[in-house]
Order: structure tokens, then sequence, then C-alpha cells
């Protein structure tokens, strides 16, 4: 999978700024996709390989600019419609509740 | 040194994310640095979950052409004459970097000891050192 995941040696991402005394999670959020993440690999969704496999299909503008627990959660919607778990349209329609504030 | 997984074990640590663990050793004659060019791959049962910048592409990409510019940032200087050894870990290898023990240590206690070392010593982004 010749990915832009493959970044070994690459230029032009600029400084590295570590952040001092950093949280586990930054945001409630991604402690649940955590969970989430856990809980689903525990119940036989997908594998490790599986997973890391649908954050490299992610395409290269969408995973340089969005963050590593994005990426897992794109990775279990991914994974979830492809295994029939959820379908686009139950994803879509919750989309559509959040940002209307109706969920 | 010979078997990291099971030393590692009998402090009582193991699991997900650590099932093969390999110990590289700092010397004067070489540094180690550790990173997963690829995703994340990280010895969770030692060290934790991995901080944000392990995980972003600055670390990823320029670790593995360019290890001294990056230590820098750190703010860790290793002499021209010391090895500089990048560890490219994958889903199946941990890597675990052990710092060289600082110098006025001598028959200091582990739990004395084990307060020299930091999480970025164990990545190979920092070096051990007397508590603050």
């Amino acid at each position: 999978m010749n990915g832009i995941h493959d970044l070994g040696g690459m230029h032009g991402f600029g400084p590295i700024r570590p952040e001092p005394n950093e949280p586990v999670f930054h945001d409630e959020w991604e402690r649940r996709v955590f969970g989430v993440m856990m809980a689903a690999f525990g119940g036989g969704q997908y594998n490790v390989d599986q997973f890391r496999h649908a954050i490299e299909r992610m395409g290269a503008p969408e995973y340089l600019t969005t963050s590593y627990y994005e990426h897992w959660l794109h990775a279990m919607e991914t994974l979830f419609q492809e295994r029939g778990t959820i379908s686009r349209a139950e994803l879509e329609n919750k989309w559509a509740e959040l940002s209307k504030g109706t969920a | 040194m010979q078997d990291a997984t099971a030393a590692i074990a009998e402090l009582g640590i193991s699991g997900a994310q650590g099932e093969d663990m390999v110990v590289v050793e700092n010397t004067p004659e070489v540094h180690n640095v550790v990173v997963c060019t690829l995703c994340s791959c990280y010895p969770w049962p030692t060290l934790g979950l991995p901080p944000v910048w392990y995980k972003a592409a600055p670390y990823r990409a320029r670790l593995v052409s360019d290890p001294r510019g990056v230590l820098a940032e750190f703010g860790l200087a290793i002499p021209d004459q010391t090895e500089v050894r990048v560890w490219d870990s994958n889903a199946e290898l941990r890597y675990l970097v052990l710092p060289m023990r600082p110098a006025g240590t001598e028959g200091w206690s582990e739990e004395r000891l084990a307060d020299c070392v930091t999480r970025d010593a164990m990545i190979g982004t920092a070096i051990a050192g007397p508590p603050p």
C-alpha cells in the first residue's frame, strides 16, 4: 500500500512541537473513540491490520489534515459500513441530526 | 537484553501492543531513538499511550532522514563521534531504549534510579539524568 501514511523521509512537515504536560486525551470525544475502537476490536469487528489498512485508505489530503483520533473514527466508519454493522444511511441521518442539534 | 519481552513481563508488564519487545541499549558509542514511520506503533504496556508528537507527520517523516536535527529540537545534542541509530517499529515488534546510567549514581537504589528515567528517555528523544 503505497499511501500517504508512508511518511519516512518526506520533506515539508515542519517542526515537531511536543506539548508540555500533554493530556492522554485532548477531548472527551477522543477518549470515547478510543473506548469504542477497543470494544469493537474485542467484539471481532476487525483486527489491527484491517484497522490500520482502513486508515491507510483514507486519501492523502484528509489523512494529513485530520488528527490521530479522527483517523480512528474514519477507520471505524469505513469498517462498520463494509461489514454491514451500520449503513451509510444510518450514518448520514445521525450526522444530519447532530448538525441540527436534534440528536 | 537477550529477552526483553520476558524481562519486562517479570515486572508484571505485558499485553496488547507490547507482545514482542526488543530493548536497544544506549552507550557512549551509540544513541538509539525509536519511531513508527507508518503509523504509531509504540510499546503501550510499558510506556502507556504515545504522545501526539510521536504519531504526527513531522516526527515520523524526519527522524529517519535527519535524526540529529530532530534530537536537537528536543534539546539533545549527540556528539559527532557517537553513532545515532534509528529504529522503525512495526506492527509486530516494539522497541524500548535503555538509557545510559547517569554519572554519579553509583550505589543508588532501583527506585532512585527509576526517578532518573523519563518516557522520552525510553523513546530516545531524551537522556536519563538525576531528577531535578
